[in-house]
């Protein structure tokens, strides 16, 4: 098991980073991922993202690369690899999960606005959700018709939505602190739940 | 007596007794059912030492001598035979039944109570020195006690029996012996009591038992078993009416009967019992009969029939009362939504044909709130003078009208129309013109308890408010004492932050009085800045002060008390110009850090004219007009004829900084139609080439010399200020649960989600009754604001952030 070397640490960085300053960009983050043999567009990119606590998205500054490997204490492409596909389970542990969604709200918003654009949410729910909740794609056409942009709280209780009411709705308290947002959702889903069943 | 009587042999004492006192008393008692008669004064005597020597010992230490045992035991026996022998004979006569049963006990136990009598007279010195020490009833007791055990334990059924049957002989109208009845309960209450009740009264509730198990329970009983029997049949064939007076012609009678021959205590459950099985039984079923039922009597107004079904009902409190109360609460719901629909339909009928709705359009409106009115009067009085003002109908009519009052009428809510009632009230274009103030007064007082029922009192304050300020302005208002009082009330119902904006306004027009007085005290003594007309007479009055040749007032108005004007503008001519520079140097000379924000166009005034004259009795015309109509017909002055685009323009100030609001192209049209009516035809207008042009009637004949132009919007009607009204509703209330939820959290500090909604609702309850979604999406706005903080782990639980 290789250790953490400061100076490995750092060459491998500069292989990666842009020319003029100290970050890795969306370039060298290709070429990392592609080293690494990870497609961009998988869910554990995030999670490495999350593991080193990057600030901006689609960068790595040296700060945050080196803090993060000697945490991982790796400083090879291959021990990486390892580290990073060890990341994935992390995601069925809920607490982890659930830390690691709500970075992703603060990761991909907006700096400029308290609030999240419904583009971005609805990619993050899309990259988040898809193998969890059932109703993702209801969830996404009804906010696509019915909001403009998501509040971190409606982000943040939205989980717990998806978690613990069930699948038919029932039990389901409007009268309960969800956020109106929600409520209008199930009283939507709820409908086309049953316009379904009509048509079976 | 010098020496005390000698101790006899107890057998010979007993013989004496029974020879000189039992056997001639019984035999008197058997004859004559008396017994004064029977013994002279000394043989009294006689028979109470004969008792003392059978008593006593030769020695007289304890242990006492067994002949007292053997003396109350003999006594006790003799009763026993005399009962057995003569008294339970006679009354198990088989012949005897009914009355004369009864009569035959009554009389055997008054001779009874005779025997008793003299036996505790006779024997005393038992009582006295041989019942305590040997724990045995006092001798009374014990005579009673022997009637009991040997007469009335065997006929007691036959006599409840015969008792039954009278009671049922005098329910059936037949005439009975009260008396003997009244006598028998008492047989029944003495045999319970064990003792003489002169004794002691104490232990009357437990000494009851008797009378309780064996002459009230079946009493009731049967009582109970008739009723049923009697009022299925009145059920069916009687109407409610028909009933009602049934049931209480027997109530009433039941109870006399029981004040007659039962005692007190059984009264109550009398009246229990009957209003169980006569009221209750069929209450649903006689109360929603169809033609004679409550809702008739409702409809009838039968107010002496629903007197009395209250009479009934009520004292058996809730329980007899819920059933009525919902049925009347049902009617009244039904009789308002029908009201609500009908009005609706003749308003809607009104509309359509009325076109726009202006003008005398209005009235389906006021017909719709007076016949609200007239319901809820009718109701209210009915509560009063029928069901004693009792909190169930008057809670459950509240109950009601909170239903259908809230109903809208088509685009018209019932706060909108309820304020423009009020207005008109309390306008001198309105009704309130016709009426005398008391009728007025009495009026309002009924609006204002209609109000209460709103559920969005906010929306009616509102149009109040913009409704006073426009009354107070154009002075227009029928009395200011009338507009206080109707503040006052509104307070009393809503608190005083609902009415604080009104009686701002109010204060603001009184210190704007004042200001008129000081504003001329001011230009006097400035003479050069304010050129002054003295006219002929030096002594200016109040009213006719001028500047500039004008009678100049103004207004002065806090502007949070007043309702949001648009800032709209208005290029004014120049003497009222300079008026308007002549206060604000006077109210900047008073005041500092205060800001004038003139609203010209809010103003009236009044017109001298000597153009017009189609009417030669009338030399000038004074016409009452608001500031645009001064200022177009200003303009006349100079020519006579008009382009319209040159008077839009004339009431433009070209110089005005950017931004300047003026009046728009549609508005400036209607104020220009405003001048050509039939009634009022100041001005022509004749379509050019070029556009419109407005020419001065010269040739009108105005009937007198005061005239007052009508005003264009002079209502809030116009669908725009109805939405802008409830826009601005609508953003208040987001405000006022705002800083409801922000009041509560800081109080609670954390609290959660449904505690929270419910505090919130409760204190805006005054105002509107908010909706919990938009409780709820005031929160989630504050978290975002951060003024509160979900907590981490129970999402339903809010922390307020300071």
């Amino acid at each position: 098991m290789p250790g953490y070397r400061e100076k490995d640490a750092i060459s491998l960085f500069n292989k990666y980073k842009e020319e003029d300053v100290d970050k890795i960009g969306l370039d060298g983050l290709e070429r990392l991922y592609g080293d690494l043999s990870i497609s961009l567009d998988d869910i554990v990119t995030l999670l490495f993202a999350w593991r080193l606590n990057t600030g901006t998205l689609c960068e790595i500054t040296k700060d945050e690369f080196l803090s993060g490997l000697r945490g991982m204490r790796v400083c090879d492409i291959r021990s990486l690899k390892s580290s990073i596909e060890n990341l994935r389970p992390l995601i069925y542990d809920q607490k982890n999960f659930r830390d690691f969604y709500l970075w992703c709200f603060d990761y991909f918003r907006d700096s400029r606005y308290k609030t999240m654009d419904l583009e971005t949410a609805k990619a993050v729910w899309a990259q988040l959700l898809k193998e969890q909740y059932t109703h993702l794609d209801l969830w996404l056409e009804f906010i696509e018709a019915n909001a403009c942009a998501i509040s971190r709280d409606t982000y943040s209780v939205f989980l717990n939505f998806t978690w613990s009411v069930a699948d038919d709705f029932s039990g389901y308290d409007d009268t309960a602190a969800w956020p109106v947002l929600i409520d209008e959702f199930v009283e939507y889903a709820r409908g086309k739940l049953a316009e379904r069943e009509q048509e079976i | 007596m010098a020496t005390p009587p000698e101790p006899i042999d107890f057998k010979d004492g007993w013989e004496f007794l029974e020879q000189n006192g039992f056997s001639p008393l019984l035999d008197t008692l058997e004859e004559f059912g008396d017994a004064k008669l029977t013994f002279k004064a000394g043989q009294l005597v006689e028979l109470s030492l004969m008792v003392y020597r059978v008593c006593s010992s030769k020695q007289s230490a304890p242990p006492p001598p067994p002949q007292r045992e053997d003396l109350y035991r003999r006594v006790e026996k003799r009763i026993n035979q005399y009962l057995e022998e003569k008294v339970l004979k006679a009354v198990t006569e088989k012949e005897l039944h009914g009355e004369f049963l009864l009569k035959e006990l009554v009389k055997r136990w008054n001779n009874h109570c005779i025997l008793v009598g003299w036996v505790s007279n006779r024997f005393r010195f038992l009582d006295l020195y041989y019942v305590k020490e040997a724990v045995v009833p006092k001798l009374a007791v014990m005579g009673f006690r022997c009637f009991k055990e040997t007469v009335f334990s065997q006929i007691n059924n036959d006599v409840r029996h015969a008792v039954l049957q009278l009671v049922q002989q005098e329910r059936s109208g037949q005439v009975v012996d009260t008396y003997l009845l009244r006598c028998i309960k008492d047989i029944f209450v003495e045999m319970g009591m064990n003792i003489l009740p002169s004794q002691t009264h104490e232990s009357e509730a437990t000494g009851l038992q008797v009378y309780e198990q064996e002459l009230e329970e079946p009493f009731l009983n049967s009582t109970k078993d008739f009723y049923r029997a009697e009022t299925a049949k009145w059920a069916t064939e009687l109407s409610f009416h028909d009933f009602m007076v049934k049931a209480e012609q027997s109530i009433e009678a039941e109870l006399t009967r029981t004040r007659a021959y039962l005692h007190q205590k059984t009264k109550n459950l009398v009246r229990k019992c009957c209003e169980e099985e006569i009221l209750k039984h069929h209450q649903e079923h006689v109360l929603t009969k169809e033609s004679s039922g409550l809702v008739f009597m409702l409809v009838e107004n039968q107010k002496d029939d629903l007197e009395r079904l209250f009479r009934l009902f009520s004292p058996m409190g809730e329980y007899g009362l819920s059933m009525i109360a919902k049925i009347y609460r049902e009617h009244i719901e039904a009789e308002g939504n029908a009201l609500v629909e009908a009005e609706k339909s003749k308003m809607e009928a009104q509309r359509e044909e009325g076109g726009k709705g202006k003008g005398g359009a209005s009235k389906p409106e006021f017909d719709c709130i007076e016949s609200l009115l007239a319901l809820h009067d009718r109701y209210l009085s009915l509560v009063k003078e029928c069901f004693a003002e009792s909190t169930i109908f008057k809670d459950a009519t509240k109950e009601a009208f909170e239903a259908f009052v809230n109903e809208d009428f088509g685009p018209i809510s019932t706060a909108e129309l309820c304020a423009n009632y009020s207005d008109s009230l309390l306008s001198q274009n309105g009704m309130g013109a016709k009426m005398d103030e008391d009728k007025i007064e009495s009026l309002l007082d009924k609006l204002v308890l209609l109000l209460d029922y709103l559920s969005q009192k906010d929306l009616f304050m509102e149009f109040a408010q913009k409704q006073l300020a426009k009354r107070l302005l154009m002075e227009r208002s029928v009395s200011q004492e009338l507009e206080r009082s109707f503040i006052q009330k509104l307070k009393l119902k809503c608190g005083p932050p609902y009415t604080m904006k009104l009686e701002g306004m109010i204060t603001d027009i009184n210190i704007s009085d004042e200001h008129r007085k000081t504003f001329r005290e001011w230009c006097n003594e400035n003479q050069d800045v304010a050129p002054m007309d003295t006219g002929d007479n030096a002594t200016t009055t109040t009213n006719s002060f001028k500047v500039n040749g004008i009678v100049f007032n103004a207004h002065v108005l806090k502007s949070g008390h007043w309702p949001h004007y648009e800032k709209e503008t208005v290029k004014l001519p120049s003497p009222l110009y300079d008026c308007i520079e002549l206060f604000q140097k006077y109210y900047c000379a008073r005041t500092e850090a205060r800001v004038l924000r003139w609203a010209p166009t809010l103003g009236k005034g009044v017109l001298e004219s000597t153009a017009f004259i189609g009417n030669p009795k009338i030399g000038t015309v004074e016409l009452t007009v608001n500031t645009y109509q001064i200022c177009i017909l200003l303009m006349y002055n100079e020519k006579d004829e008009i382009p319209y685009q040159e008077i839009y323009d004339g009431l433009r100030d070209q110089a005005a900084p950017e931004g300047t609001m003026y009046l728009d192209d549609d508005s400036m049209k209607q104020l220009l139609l405003t001048l050509c009516t039939k009634r009022y035809p100041l001005l022509t207008k004749k379509s050019g080439e070029n556009g419109d042009v407005y020419a001065l009637n010269v040739n009108w004949a105005p009937n007198k010399r005061q005239k007052t132009l009508p005003l264009p919007s002079a209502k809030i009607t116009a669908k725009e200020t109805r939405g802008a009204v409830h826009k601005a509703v609508e953003e208040d209330r987001k405000h006022a649960i705002e800083s409801a939820i922000v009041r509560v959290m800081k109080h609670h500090r954390t609290l959660s989600h449904q505690h929270l909604v419910v505090e919130v609702t409760d204190k805006l309850m005054q105002l509107f009754t908010p909706e919990p979604r938009a409780i709820k999406n005031r929160i989630e706005e504050l978290i975002q604001r951060e003024f509160l903080r979900r907590d981490a782990e129970d999402q339903s639980l809010y922390h307020y952030i300071a």
